[in-house]
C-alpha cells in the first residue's frame, strides 16, 4: 500500500465525520482541527481509517502528529 | 448461578456549583462552545471543610439504615484523593457511619477505575460464596484538584456515590460471568504528588479508547453468545472524564459493529446513552463514580424502563484499565432511584462565582499537607449555617498533629 492511498481513507473517513465538507477542500498539509474537527472527531477519523487498513498503532503514539500528511506517514509505517 | 447487584445506590453531588459558562467567560473562551465541546454544564465542587472522606460519608448516610449496618462485612472506598497515604480512608467512613468491627475494609487506587475495582472485588466475594449472606459497602469518591487557566479546567468535577451489593438486588443484578478488561502502562493522567494532577489530555482520550476497544472486544470473547451491538445492550453507561466523552465512546463500539454516519451514531446516542448523562452534566468530571452517577441519571431520566433491560458499562481508569461489564435492570429500580429526591438534591447546591471558587480552591491547597489547621466555615456567607447545619452532612472539624476529626453537622 502507497501513502496516496493511505491519505485517500484518512480523506474518507474525515468526510464521513464532518458533514459539509468537499474532498476538494482538503488539504493533507494541513491539520483537521482547521476544518472545524474537535479531539473527538480526530480520534473517530484515526480509529476508522486504522480498522479499514487493518493496522493497529497504540493511539498513545499518535499524540505528536501535526496534520493529515503526518498521520499518512505514521500509518505508513504500520501497513 | 447467584444474583448478585445493587440493593441501594446513592449519590452525593457536593453541596456547591460553578457555571461553566460564567468560567468559559472569565477565561476569555466562548461559552456555548465550551458547553456543547464538554458536555458540562455546571461542575460541583465543596468547601474546604469537605474531602473524600466526608464525601463518601455523605452519599451513604441517606441510604444505610441500621439493620444495614449489621449485615455489611466488607466496606472498600475507592478513591484517588485519599487524605493519607497509608491509613485508608475507609477506616474514616466506616467511624463517621458507625459501622460494626467486623468488616474487611480498605481502599483501592486505580484513577477514575478505582469505584469499580471496589465493586468488582465484592461482587466476587458474594460470588465466592465466602460474605455468608453478608453485604458490602462500596464507596467511590474524588474531586478535582486546582487548575486555574489550563485547558483541562474545563473538565473538572467532584462527587462520590455509595452502592449497597448483595445477593439480593433491587436496582441492577450483574451478569458476573460477562466482563472484559484491558490493561496497558501509559502515562495519561496521574497525580504524582499531594498537589498535582498531571497529564496529557489527548494521551489520556486516545488511550481511553484503546482501553475500550481492548475490553469490549474482550467481553465478546468472554459473553458466552454472539452480540450484535444494537440490539444486545438497551442501553450504554461510559466512563465520563467528561460527558461530551461518552459520544465518542459510543460512536467507537457502533462502528465497531458495523461504520455508520455520524448522524446514525447521534440518533443512537439519544436513546441509548444521554440519558445516563443526566447528573454527569450537574457534575463535570464523575472520577471514580461515574458508572454510578450514569446509572442513577439513567434510570431516573428514562419515563419507563423493562425489567431486565441491559445496560453495557464501560469504567475507565487512567494508567490505565478498561473494563467493560453488563447488568440487568431490577423490577421496580426506577421508584428506588425516584425516592432518593437526587435532583432536589441536586437543586439545593448553592451556585459560586469564579473569584469564590479560585477562593475555595486557594484555601484547600493552604491546606495540603498541613499539620494543623482549622477550616474556615465562615466562608461563602455562612455558607455552613444555612446549608449543613442541623442537615446531618459529615464535615471536617479539624487537623490537629495531623489527626483528622470528623463531625456530623
Amino acid at each position: 500500500m502507497d501513502k496516496a492511498k493511505i491519505i485517500e481513507v484518512i480523506k474518507k473517513h474525515i468526510l464521513e465525520n464532518l458533514e459539509d465538507l468537499k474532498e476538494e477542500d482538503i488539504d493533507p498539509k494541513k491539520s483537521m482541527k482547521d476544518y472545524g474537527a474537535n479531539s473527538l472527531d480526530i480520534i473517530e477519523v484515526v480509529s476508522c481509517s486504522m480498522r479499514e487498513l487493518n493496522i493497529k498503532i497504540p493511539r498513545s503514539e499518535l499524540t505528536d502528529i501535526q496534520n493529515i500528511d503526518q498521520l499518512a506517514d505514521k500509518f505508513l509505517q504500520y501497513v | 448461578m447467584k444474583s448478585i447487584g445493587i440493593e441501594k445506590i446513592n449519590i452525593y453531588g457536593c453541596s456547591l456549583f460553578l457555571k461553566q459558562e460564567e468560567l468559559a467567560k472569565a477565561r476569555g473562551k466562548d461559552p456555548e462552545r465550551v458547553v456543547n465541546d464538554y458536555l458540562i454544564n455546571t461542575r460541583s465542587l465543596n468547601p474546604p471543610y469537605e474531602d473524600t472522606v466526608t464525601m463518601g460519608a455523605n452519599a451513604a448516610r441517606p441510604i444505610i439504615t441500621e439493620k444495614d449496618k449489621k449485615d455489611i462485612e466488607l466496606l472498600i472506598a475507592g478513591t484517588e484523593g485519599s487524605v493519607d497515604f497509608g491509613k485508608p480512608i475507609s477506616t474514616n467512613i466506616h467511624s463517621a457511619l458507625g459501622l460494626p468491627n467486623n468488616i474487611r475494609n480498605y481502599e483501592t487506587k486505580h484513577a477514575c477505575y478505582s469505584g469499580v475495582a471496589a465493586l468488582d472485588s465484592a461482587i466476587n466475594w458474594i460470588a465466592a460464596g465466602l460474605n455468608k449472606g453478608k453485604k458490602a459497602l462500596i464507596i467511590a469518591t474524588d474531586f478535582s484538584r486546582a487548575h486555574f487557566g489550563k485547558d483541562h479546567e474545563f473538565v473538572l468535577g467532584g462527587t462520590a456515590a455509595a452502592v449497597l451489593v448483595s445477593e439480593d438486588p433491587r436496582i441492577i443484578e450483574y451478569e458476573i460471568d460477562k466482563k472484559g478488561v484491558w490493561t496497558t502502562d501509559v502515562y495519561d493522567t496521574f497525580r504524582p504528588s499531594a498537589r498535582h494532577e498531571s497529564g496529557n489530555n489527548e494521551v489520556s482520550l486516545y488511550s481511553y479508547i484503546d482501553a475500550l476497544e481492548g475490553a469490549y472486544k474482550h467481553y465478546l470473547q468472554n459473553a458466552g453468545e454472539p452480540v450484535d451491538f444494537d440490539t444486545y445492550f438497551d442501553y450504554n453507561i461510559y466512563h465520563m472524564p467528561f460527558p461530551g466523552m461518552s459520544f465518542q465512546a459510543h460512536r467507537i463500539l457502533c462502528n465497531l459493529s458495523h461504520p455508520r454516519k455520524k448522524s446514525e451514531i447521534r440518533e443512537s446516542f439519544d436513546k441509548k446513552v444521554l440519558p445516563s448523562l443526566r447528573y454527569a452534566m450537574r457534575v463535570g468530571s464523575t472520577y471514580g463514580a461515574s458508572n454510578f452517577v450514569g446509572l442513577c441519571g439513567l434510570l431516573q431520566s428514562v419515563d419507563k424502563i423493562n425489567e431486565g433491560s441491559r445496560i453495557g458499562f464501560f469504567s475507565y481508569g487512567s494508567g490505565a484499565i478498561g473494563e467493560f461489564y453488563s447488568a440487568r435492570v431490577c423490577k421496580g429500580a426506577k421508584t428506588l432511584i425516584n425516592e432518593l429526591d437526587i435532583d432536589k438534591k441536586f437543586d439545593m447546591r448553592r451556585e459560586v462565582s469564579v473569584d469564590e471558587y479560585e477562593m475555595i480552591e486557594r484555601t484547600r491547597e493552604s491546606y495540603i499537607e498541613k499539620e494543623n489547621f482549622k477550616p474556615d466555615f465562615s466562608i461563602l456567607d455562612s455558607w455552613y449555617d444555612k446549608h449543613y447545619k442541623g442537615n446531618g452532612f459529615l464535615v471536617l472539624k479539624e487537623v490537629k498533629d495531623f489527626y483528622r476529626k470528623y463531625e456530623w453537622s
